[in-house]
């Protein structure tokens, strides 16, 4: 009996050795693959980093020194070997994104009789999503006017990466055409993030500013649309937008009121600050916040009585930012703001200490600055 | 004759190469700094004719270079021309009030640069 029972134990532990025998192997194994994959990967890497290299002094003399377009197209086809020819795009990328004027119509030259500008429409045209936003961000670098309808075409994409590359390459590229197709995308349907396309836009500030206040001024699209363009014109810091914007921050809209007062703070129209005083007293707490906010961010010093008396408003959002505010005004109020440490409201008293309290760390990590 | 001597202070290696090799062809001699602390010893070291400061760098800005520039007798003369990104383009009057002769936006033209340096020497020679 004890022998039938000690055969399938002594082959349990002879499977389970073996388990880990192989289990062990195949550990180094993979180890082992990774560890080669890497070794190769990073020698191919280095292989690239040292192409690029070789290349990137032919380019800054082209660039420095070659006006004719055509003549610098002639001397990189004929001084970069055929094989080098990806790196050679990366190379006139990374230029190009530094360079504008006679030195970026140099590259653009380059990029078009070179057929990169032919390989990132047909991506754009025909290739998966990330290929697609990758060639069309290329595009936008290449300033190629030629890919503006195939740019245009994939703003209907229900990838947002896409969509964004293609809205950053034509605002990029700012031809007329490229600039009206963004204007129609901001003004058209579809839920955007406005930092996102602020950023894009600002590509082409002196272009898009205008439109975006000439729609702001016509007032007929949606309010939802009309809330995104007020953001626009704070995230581009438009100082012109000043008088369009005061307009909205009478509107009966809350929404459109709040979103004014933000954009008047970042778009830096000291013109604004009587406006935005009144609007402390406003029957939206958003509104009376934002005001707060801007009022600091304009360094309106006219506002530190207004701002010292929103520091008892019954919201605590206006108050913190009221008492923000008051530390971007100067020793007048700083000294107003620290004046409510004895406040009779608990929760004032609260806001005050701790905005005094980030400020003194803020201050003392600056170097050569001390506050008593 | 002595070569006009540029003081470059830029973090960003691939534009500190361009604008170096544009204004060495130009015929100038040029010293990168890549942050503003080195940016403010090499100006106090060299006495440069123009320096070009970049507003956005690692340990010190280029306004704080400007105002350390400034604030000396020995440096206070020197032209700075400031280079910006395009979202701080608000940033120029600032950079004019701390004492900047000239300011440019990346993306930029080299040869614009040069020109701009040219202008600001005023027919400067050493």
């Amino acid at each position: 009996m004890a022998a039938t029972l000690a055969l399938p134990a002594a082959h349990l532990v002879e499977v389970l050795s073996l388990s880990i025998v192989v289990l062990f192997v195949l550990l180094i194994g993979v180890f082992a693959s990774l560890l080669i994959m890497r070794l190769v990967l990073s020698r191919r890497e280095a292989r690239f980093e040292a192409i690029k290299e070789s290349i990137r002094p032919l380019i800054r003399d082209l660039l420095t020194s070659e006006p004719d377009p055509r003549n610098a197209e002639w001397k990189v086809e004929h001084l970069v070997p055929a094989a080098d020819y990806h790196e050679l795009e990366q190379v006139l990328l990374e230029n190009a994104r530094m360079v504008k004027g006679p030195e970026s119509d140099v590259l653009t030259y380059i990029f078009e009789k070179m057929g990169y500008v032919d390989e990132d429409i047909r991506n754009v045209r025909y290739g998966r999503d990330f290929k697609k936003a990758e060639s069309a961000f290329h595009l936008g670098v290449m300033r190629s006017t030629r890919s503006v309808p195939f740019l245009l075409r994939i703003l209907s994409e229900p990838d947002e990466r896409v969509v964004f590359s293609a809205l950053n390459a034509l605002a990029h590229i700012g031809t007329p055409e490229a600039v009206d197709g963004v204007m129609d995308f901001i003004t058209g349907e579809r839920r955007i993030q406005s930092s996102r396309v602020g950023e894009v836009v600002l590509e082409q500030k002196k272009a898009f500013a205008p439109l975006i206040r000439g729609q702001l001024v016509e007032g007929t699209l949606p309010p939802e649309r009309l809330g995104f363009l007020i953001d626009l014109s704070g995230a581009i810091r438009d100082v012109q937008a000043g008088p369009v914007l005061l307009g909205y921050l009478a509107s009966p809209d809350d929404a459109l009121r709040s979103r004014a007062a933000r954009s008047l703070g970042l778009s830096g129209d000291v013109g604004s600050c009587e406006a935005l005083m009144a609007s402390l007293v406003d029957h939206s707490a958003d509104v009376r916040a934002e005001s707060a906010e801007s009022l600091g961010q304009l360094s309106c010093t006219d506002a530190i009585d207004g701002l010292t008396r929103a520091l008892s408003d019954p919201q605590l959002r206006v108050k913190m930012s009221a008492a923000v505010a008051l530390t971007k005004l100067g020793d007048e109020g700083h000294l107003a703001l620290t004046r409510r440490l004895a406040a009779t409201e608990e929760q004032e008293r609260g806001v005050v200490a701790e905005v005094l309290g980030a400020e003194d760390v803020r201050m003392k990590g600056m170097p050569g600055v001390s506050r008593a | 004759m002595e070569k006009i001597l540029i003081v470059l202070a830029e973090d960003d290696h691939q534009i500190a190469s361009l604008v170096r090799f544009k204004l060495e062809k130009d015929g100038y001699a040029v010293h990168v700094a890549e942050n503003g602390r080195d940016a403010v010893d090499l100006i106090r070291q060299m006495i440069p004719d123009i320096v070009i400061l970049d507003v956005m760098m690692p340990v010190m800005d280029g306004f704080d270079v400007l105002r350390q520039i400034k604030s000396s007798d020995a440096t206070s003369g020197i032209p700075a021309i400031m280079l910006t990104a395009r979202e701080m383009e608000e940033d120029v009057l600032k950079g004019f009030d701390l004492g900047a002769v000239d300011y440019m936006t990346k993306p930029f033209s080299p040869s614009e640069l040069s020109a701009r340096v040219r202008v600001n020497l005023n027919g400067k020679l050493r």
